[in-house]
């Protein structure tokens, strides 16, 4: 399902303050196609999050370009169709809600949007029930878990019809069960054909991605698909970077047997691996 | 009840789900009604008016179908200071405050002099009855009213003065901002006290304690602001993250929809007023 460039970065540079010596982004060049899973990994302090505000026009370049659909960022004129376009989950899920309730809440996108009246609600009410949470959608945010939260959150960006979501470590702060139930989230909207970028410390989310993208001092060390990005560890090492639990098991298991597949994703494959050896 | 528990049992800005007149009134029709008793409240100063007041302010809690020792509750809080009101009355008005009225009390001790006289008595029960009915009706007002709708209201009302300059849009998004933050940040001040009370902190001391009290708070009030200002900005972020551009553009996903059956509650609350100022009550 993976379609025309939808996100098109090209040579961006960003810095926060006014010295140039200390850019967040040194040259990036990034696409994203219609319905694509890119996962962007990287250490702390190392500009995903501020790549992430760039690709919907949050912040912009101050050199390069990026361009949604072939719209530049920095033209004004297209702002609201920018944002409509690429949909936004932060980490934080307590700073994302406007509303005093969830139903509200789901609403104040595609109300600035200016969707009539009768539209609006059938759109938060496909939001809310792709998420689950339709039954709760007159309560207040602070009575709902992080995880509930966070499911408001993608509802919300939901309801703007978004072509891409971009998912900044939406999952750190929730548990395993949360995180397993946003994982699936994701999974369903990609067969939507929604387009994914999610920034991630979790390897094993990464690995299920189409594309893995590292980002390390402002600029991309590596991308490509997860087997080709995990398979050089030596280079992850060096930023600091972990391999996907599988990944790190077949390495091991390398070790002891040298000609082991070490791109090795999931427990599944690993579990095959092994089957095959046995058999032969 | 916890004492860290305190700060997330306000109960301002809370909903009290119920079947009733009150709560199905266009919030639009409830703010003029509830500014119009308030008005009626504030000028009435006979015993006889007062007492009708009170009458009606309980009427309003019976009609709104809240149980009264709910809205009784709110009251408790301001105890001490309706009794501090109260005793300083008593104690300092003497005859300085209309000397032609008869003395009821004098208690004479070495060089002080204690006069109450009729007037003052009058004075203290006419303010403590005002004081309990403003409580009573904004209770009943803000547990019969959701936030939005509060919200929804006040952009409405404003709507026609928007030629003045007056930001209805934005006025209305702040006062629903403030409220969706009160929970959170109560929560947050709860986690600082505890984390403060676990490295030796003292928190706590009796509820006539004010100074001790307020005292105790400061320590938390710094990180409290720095934790809002940061969630201010993620929060602005956000906003813009999903097209807020301000109020030009946007429509609505709750649009209010008055009838006759509302500005009927309007119309009541005038004649009340009405009656109230023109009631040839005893002075
Ligand atoms: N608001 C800001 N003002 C000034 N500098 C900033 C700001 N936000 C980020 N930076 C700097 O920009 C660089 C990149 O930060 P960014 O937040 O993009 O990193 P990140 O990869 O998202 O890190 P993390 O994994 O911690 O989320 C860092 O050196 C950081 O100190
Ligand atoms: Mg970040």
């Amino acid at each position: 399902m993976i379609g025309e460039p939808l996100i098109v970065c090209d040579g961006v540079e960003y810095g926060y303050g006014e010295a140039q010596d200390g850019l967040a982004l040194r040259g990036v060049s990034l696409q994203v196609s219609a319905g694509e899973h890119v996962a962007i990994i990287g250490p702390n302090g190392s500009g995903k999050s501020t790549l992430a505000r760039h690709l919907n026009g949050l912040l912009r370049p101050c050199a390069g370009t990026v361009r949604i659909r072939g719209m530049d960022t920095r033209d004004p004129a297209h702002t609201r169709y920018i944002r409509q376009t690429v949909g936004m989950v932060f980490q934080h899920p307590d700073s994302q809600m406007v509303a005093t309730v969830v139903e509200e809440d789901v609403a104040f996108g595609p109300e600035n949007l200016g969707v009539p009246h009768a539209e609006l609600h059938t759109r938060v009410r496909e939001a809310l029930e792709f998420v689950e949470m339709w039954d709760y959608r007159d309560r207040p945010p602070h009575l709902l878990s992080a995880g509930q939260k966070q499911r408001v959150a993608i509802a919300a960006v939901l309801a703007m019809r978004p072509a891409c979501i971009v998912l900044d470590e939406a999952t750190s702060l929730l548990d395993p069960r949360g995180r397993a139930d946003l994982g699936r989230l994701v999974a369903g909207l990609r067969r939507q054909g929604t387009a994914i970028v999610s920034i991630t410390h979790l390897m094993d989310e990464a690995a299920v991605a189409d594309r893995v993208v590292v980002l390390g001092g402002g600029l991309v060390v590596a991308a490509g698909p997860p087997r080709d990005v995990f398979g050089d560890a030596e280079r992850l090492a060096v930023l600091g970077l972990d391999l996907p639990a599988a990944t790190a098991l077949a390495l091991r298991v390398r070790r002891e047997i040298p000609d082991f597949p070490v791109d090795l994703m999931s427990v599944d494959e690993i579990v095959d691996a092994v089957a095959g050896r046995a058999a032969s | 009840m916890n004492e860290f528990e305190l700060l997330r049992n306000i109960t301002i800005g809370q909903y009290l789900p119920a079947d009733s007149y009150l709560h199905r009134l266009d919030p639009r029709a409830k703010i003029l009604a509830a500014i119009l008793v308030i008005a009626a409240v504030t000028f009435t100063p006979s015993l006889v008016g007062n007492a009708c007041l009170l009458a009606a302010a309980l009427a309003l809690v019976r009609v709104g179908r809240i149980p009264l020792a709910y809205a009784l509750r709110g009251l408790v809080p301001a105890v001490p200071l309706l009794v501090l009101l109260a005793v300083m009355q008593l104690l300092f008005f003497g005859r300085n405050y209309d000397p032609t009225s008869s003395v009821v009390f004098q208690w004479r001790w070495l060089a002080v002099t204690i006069v109450v006289t009729a007037a003052v008595l009058k004075l203290v029960v006419v303010s403590a009855a005002r004081f309990i009915e403003l409580l009573l009706v904004t209770s009943v007002f803000t547990l019969s009213t959701k936030t939005t709708e509060l919200t929804l209201g006040i952009e409405s009302l404003l709507r026609p003065f928007r030629r003045l300059r007056v930001p209805a849009h934005e006025l209305a998004l702040v006062v629903t901002i403030a409220v969706r933050f009160v929970p959170t940040l109560a929560l947050e001040a709860e986690r600082l006290m505890k984390a403060q009370a676990s490295r030796g902190g003292r928190f706590g001391g009796g509820r006539w304690h004010f100074v001790t009290r307020v005292r105790q708070l400061l320590p938390i009030l710094v990180p409290l602001v720095t934790y809002a200002l940061r969630r201010g900005e993620e929060l602005i972020v956000a906003m813009e993250a999903r097209a807020y551009t301000g109020g030009t553009g946007r429509t609505a996903y709750t649009v209010l929809a008055s009838g006759p059956g509302d500005w009927l509650a309007v119309c009541i609350a005038a004649a009340f007023l009405a009656a109230m100022l023109l009631a040839p009550f005893p002075a």
